[in-house]
Parts: C-alpha cells; sequence; structure tokens
C-alpha cells in the first residue's frame, strides 16, 4: 500500500516537473560570447552600416532578401541613430571610414535643418520636426564632439539642445514634435521613447557644455520618466524598457541620483534581465520558441544590450546599485552571445542575392532594417566593454578629423 | 526583514508543520499503539528534522551545478520554484494536509524518522525547490541558515505534536493545516514576482 502510495506520489511529481520545465523553465542558451566573437560581430555590423550609406548621406532603410528589394521607406530618427552608432564606431573603433559615412549624414541632417526662436532642429519636409530625431542628431553630434574634439558643431549642438528644452512640459515630460505650419508644439500626441532620447541628448550637452545649464532639463526629464512617464503612456508592463534612459541614468550617476531613481535603475535592469531570460529560453530549445513566440529582432536585441552596459556602467559607480552588477554582467554577456550567433557571416552572405547587404546584418521577419545594425552594434560595443572591465563610455583617445 | 528570517518563512511555509501532523503521528502508529509517547515523538522529530536538514542543506549548495546542467538561471527557477509549491499548496487547502495520511502499518516502522518524515514529508518537492531557489537568488549561506531556522520551528511543532492534537482536535489542525496552504500560495506567489523582477 506504501509502496503504491509511494510510487503515485513519485510519477506524479515527476510529470509534474517535465510540464514545469517545458512550460516554465525551458533551457536558456546564449551563444558564442568571446570578446573576439562580439569584437568581430560589432564591427561587421559598423561596416554593413558604412557600406550600405546611399549617395545623398542616407542609409538602405530596409532589405528584402526574399525579393531582393529596398523599399524608398525611410524615418529620420532612425537615421539619426544610425549615424550616432556611426560616431561612436568612429571613435571606439578608431575607424576613419565610420566617421566619413556618419558626417556624410550629418550633411544630409544639417540639409534637413530648420531654424527658429533661436533653436534649430531635425525636420525633414520643414513642416514637422519631430522631438526624437533632434535629439538622436544631438547624440551622435555629441558622439562626434567626443570622438574627435572637433568644436566646429558646438553650436549646433547647443541650438538643438535648446530645442528640446523648449519642448519640455512643465511635468518634464516633452511634447513630441514641433507643427512649423501652425508654429506651435503638437500638444496631443506623446512618445514613449522620445523623453528618453531627450534625456540622453540634454545630458550629454550639460557634460559637453557644463555652463550652459541644460542640467536642469535633464534632470526634470529624468524625474518624469523615473516617477511619471509609466502612468501617462499607460505602459503594461513598467518600467518602459527604454534604453535610452538607461544611457541618461549611466551619464547623469555621477550627478547624484535619488534613491527613487537608483530604484528605477535597479527595476529597469530586472526588466532588461527577463527580456534576455527569455530570448535565451527561444534560443535554447525548439519549445522553448514555441513556447515563447518568435524571436525577437536585433533591433530590440540591441537595446537590451544597450541598456544592460549602461546600467552596469552605473552600478560600477554608484554603491547603490553594486548588487545588479554580477547578473547584469550575465545577461549581458549572453544578450551578446545571441547577437554574434544570430549575425549573418561573410559566408553566409554569399547565398543572398545581394551579400553586401547580408553580410554584418540581422534579419528578422524577412527583413533587415538599418536600426537591427545601430542598436546591435552599439550593444555589443558596450558589451566588450564590460567584458573589459572598462566603465568608461568615451573615446579614450580623440581621432584626428577626416579632410 | 533580513534575507535569513525571509528565507526562513518561506520555508517554514514550504515544510507546513501543522498540515504534516497527521502524517508524523500516523508514521509512528500500529494498530495496536493509537498514540506515541512524548519521547518517541521528540526523537522522531528530532532525527526527522536533522535528515531534511542534510537533504535541504546539500540542495542548497548544489543549486548553481544543477542550475547550469539544466541550463536555467536562478531568476527563472525562482518563477519555477513559485509554480512548483502551487500543487502542495493546492493540497493543504483542500485537505489541511500536506501529504497522504499513510495507514497504520500491521508493525512498528523502522527509522520512521527517515521516511516518511525526513523525506518526503519535511524534504518534499516544494521545500527541496524552495532550497535551490533560495540558495541561487539569495545564496547558500542564507538558504541554509534559513532552512535550519524553519526546520528546528518545525520538528519543535511535531515533538508536541500529540499534545497540540489533543489541545487543538482534529477542527483545530485542520484549519491551520489550511493556513498552512495560504501562507504557501502567498510565499510561491512572492517567489514567482520575485523570478520576474530578477535581473
Amino acid at each position: 500500500m506504501l509502496f503504491r502510495s509511494a510510487l503515485v506520489s513519485i510519477m506524479f511529481w515527476g510529470i509534474f516537473a517535465v510540464g514545469l520545465r517545458a512550460s516554465v523553465i525551458p533551457p536558456e542558451s546564449c551563444g558564442a560570447h568571446s570578446k573576439q566573437a562580439i569584437g568581430r560581430a560589432a564591427t561587421a555590423a559598423a561596416d554593413w552600416m558604412i557600406r550600405n550609406q546611399l549617395d545623398d548621406g542616407r542609409y538602405v532603410y530596409l532589405y528584402y532578401p526574399e525579393t531582393d528589394e529596398t523599399p524608398a521607406d525611410y524615418n529620420e530618427v532612425r537615421h539619426a541613430g544610425v549615424t550616432m552608432a556611426l560616431y561612436q564606431a568612429g571613435g571606439r573603433l578608431s575607424s576613419r571610414e565610420a566617421i566619413e559615412a556618419a558626417d556624410r549624414a550629418l550633411a544630409w541632417m544639417q540639409e534637413n535643418t530648420e531654424r527658429a526662436d533661436g533653436w534649430a532642429a531635425l525636420a525633414p519636409g520643414g513642416t514637422r520636426a519631430k522631438l526624437g530625431s533632434s535629439a538622436l542628431m544631438l547624440v551622435g553630434l555629441a558622439e562626434r564632439r567626443l570622438a574627435t574634439h572637433d568644436p566646429q558643431h558646438d553650436g549646433l549642438m547647443v541650438d538643438l539642445a535648446e530645442f528640446l528644452a523648449s519642448m519640455q512640459r512643465p511635468d518634464g515630460g516633452f511634447h513630441i514634435a514641433w507643427d512649423f505650419t501652425k508654429d506651435k508644439p503638437d500638444t496631443v500626441g506623446t512618445s514613449a521613447y522620445y523623453p528618453g532620447e531627450a534625456l540622453w541628448a540634454l545630458a550629454l550637452t550639460h557634460e559637453a557644455f557644463p555652463d550652459q545649464g541644460f542640467d536642469a532639463p535633464a534632470r526634470d526629464a529624468l524625474e518624469f520618466i523615473t516617477e511619471r512617464r509609466d502612468d501617462v503612456e499607460d505602459i503594461e508592463f513598467p518600467p518602459l524598457a527604454d534604453q535610452w534612459a538607461a544611457y541618461g541614468i549611466a551619464e547623469m550617476i555621477e550627478w547624484g541620483l535619488t534613491d527613487q531613481q537608483v530604484d528605477y535603475a535597479d527595476r529597469l535592469a530586472a526588466r532588461f534581465g527577463l527580456l534576455v531570460r527569455t530570448e535565451s529560453q527561444r534560443e535554447g530549445s525548439w519549445y522553448g520558441q514555441a513556447l515563447r513566440g518568435r524571436k525577437a529582432r536585433a533591433s530590440g536585441v540591441g537595446t537590451w544590450a544597450e541598456a544592460l552596459s549602461s546600467l552596469w556602467r552605473a552600478s560600477t559607480q554608484d554603491e547603490r546599485l553594486a548588487h545588479i552588477q554580477p547578473a547584469v554582467e550575465e545577461r549581458l554577456e549572453c544578450v551578446a552571445g545571441i547577437l554574434a550567433r544570430r549575425q549573418v557571416s561573410a559566408e553566409e552572405a554569399k547565398s543572398y542575392p545581394r551579400p553586401g547587404l547580408a553580410e554584418g546584418a540581422w534579419f528578422g521577419r524577412g527583413e533587415t532594417r538599418m536600426d537591427d545594425q545601430q542598436h546591435a552594434f552599439s550593444g555589443l560595443l558596450y558589451t566588450l566593454d564590460m567584458l573589459n572591465d572598462n566603465p568608461t563610455r568615451e573615446p579614450t583617445l580623440p581621432f584626428p578629423v577626416p579632410q | 526583514m533580513s534575507d535569513t528570517l525571509s528565507v526562513a518563512l518561506g520555508f517554514f511555509a514550504a515544510l507546513a508543520p501543522f498540515g504534516g501532523v497527521r502524517v508524523f503521528l500516523a508514521s509512528m502508529s500500529t494498530p495496536a499503539t493509537t498514540a506515541p509517547g512524548p519521547a518517541e515523538s521528540a526523537k522522531t522529530a528530532l532525527f526527522g528534522g536533522c535528515t531534511a536538514f542534510a537533504l535541504l542543506a546539500a540542495a542548497a549548495l548544489a543549486a548553481d551545478s544543477f542550475l547550469d546542467t539544466i541550463d536555467v538561471s536562478g531568476g527563472a527557477f525562482l518563477f519555477a520554484a513559485g509554480a512548483a509549491m502551487a500543487p502542495v499548496a493546492a493540497r493543504l487547502i483542500l485537505t489541511g494536509e500536506s501529504m497522504a495520511t499513510p495507514a497504520a502499518a500491521g508493525k512498528q516502522r523502522v527509522q520512521p524518522w527517515l521516511a516518511p518524515v525526513g523525506a518526503p514529508l519535511l524534504a518534499g518537492p516544494a521545500p527541496m525547490v524552495a532550497a535551490v531557489a533560495y540558495a541561487a537568488h539569495y545564496g547558500e549561506v542564507e538558504a541554509i541558515a534559513g532552512a535550519g531556522i524553519a526546520l528546528t520551528v518545525t520538528a519543535l511543532i511535531l515533538a508536541v505534536s500529540p499534545w497540540v492534537t489533543r489541545w487543538l482536535g482534529g477542527l483545530g489542525l485542520g484549519v491551520l493545516g489550511r493556513l498552512s496552504g495560504g501562507l504557501l500560495i502567498a510565499v510561491a506567489v512572492s517567489l514567482a514576482i520575485r523570478g520576474v523582477h530578477n535581473v
């Protein structure tokens, strides 16, 4: 009787354990994560962005390998983001080609910059200036300044920062765009990610020009993001997985953050950690993928690496975040390994109709988009910092300005 | 609350001593003896507690290797541990007991402190997954210390269980067993949430 009862019990728990394994904890896999593999992947991604720049300074936006099409769609926010990544590549990889390509892209943005009331904003078409595109253009310029120490665009940087500051609402959030046809901001629309982009841009501008007073709007923006943004944007699973906010926090950590802001950074790390764990379960087994759904695209996975590397940097500078460091390192190494494994190699690219559009790229849902390479590149680049125990994001040596 | 106390509370919920009192007493009974004496209860509770402590400590010490072997991160396992506690919690809430009470043996059981008391009554599925989860999340020392505290309290309750049973009666014991299930549900949910909020 006792034996039968024990057998039934063991069978129940055995089946339960198998069910749990299949449904709750499928195996996690993180791919190859040697420094060399991650470094090679970052370089290949930068090369993709350089190689696939168009004559007018823009980039190939989308590529569908099945039909071998590159649609004419474009997005200036992503243009500014890719340019920012190229300046990062220029400074951190000492790549002249990256700086030259980014300067061509910057020229396109300058041609599409509108000025009014002491500020400047990126506004292709001249009717509407999105906050995000000007914010990322400013971040790109800040990266260029860090990489080259060239002050020629300082005036433009300040004017862009003035635009961001002028768009700030009393609650620390931002209007999402300036409408040139009405000569006033769009007060209706909101954006979940633009505040983070503006935060980081303002923080970098304050670092570049400490006497201009851009720390005040940056602090207000951080307060909005950490205290109100998730409610305003009705985020279903707060905090919003916003890598821009993480960049901003890492930049501002030395300014001194409140306990509440540190707590937000802690929760943000957990949010990204969960995303990485879930993705590694998709990577680990067929049933993990079936359970967790299709793999995230590189523009998403890359942002997780960007965020975690920023929060790692913050954790090295503020004792209150030191406890997240080991887990953040583990997740960061994992997500970089996943990216390195999923990237199209030179050998694999040969099977594509246009190998130059495939090599160094990440494909998902039958396409690659330029920001797949942008976010993956930045994420991989800063993961290398963690692996090299380098808490400084800026390039250590200025790179000569290409003539 | 310190990490160790928090872990101890989690273990206490998983051990659910009031839900195990009937099994504990039945393990020492024969048709000829209705209830064990105080000395036998104390001895069985002490040895059973030590056996369970050894098993839980071993699980805590092996946690990292175990998780590496099955390719699962500590955060993900926390969530799974919460899920693994659900059947035991459900049983406690429904019946007031953590496992089925074995029928009285025809003769005195040999070493009841080992089985069923040491395992699976004390070192059952819920405490074992808790040991792995807590060791991965808080560290081996906290997990082992927490298990030690919870098992000490549990062993004391089991040691005085003949007196507790007389004092509370079947109804009181059933209510406390069901409340243990509620506590275990709370611990399971907290573990699952901790798993989601873990880096």
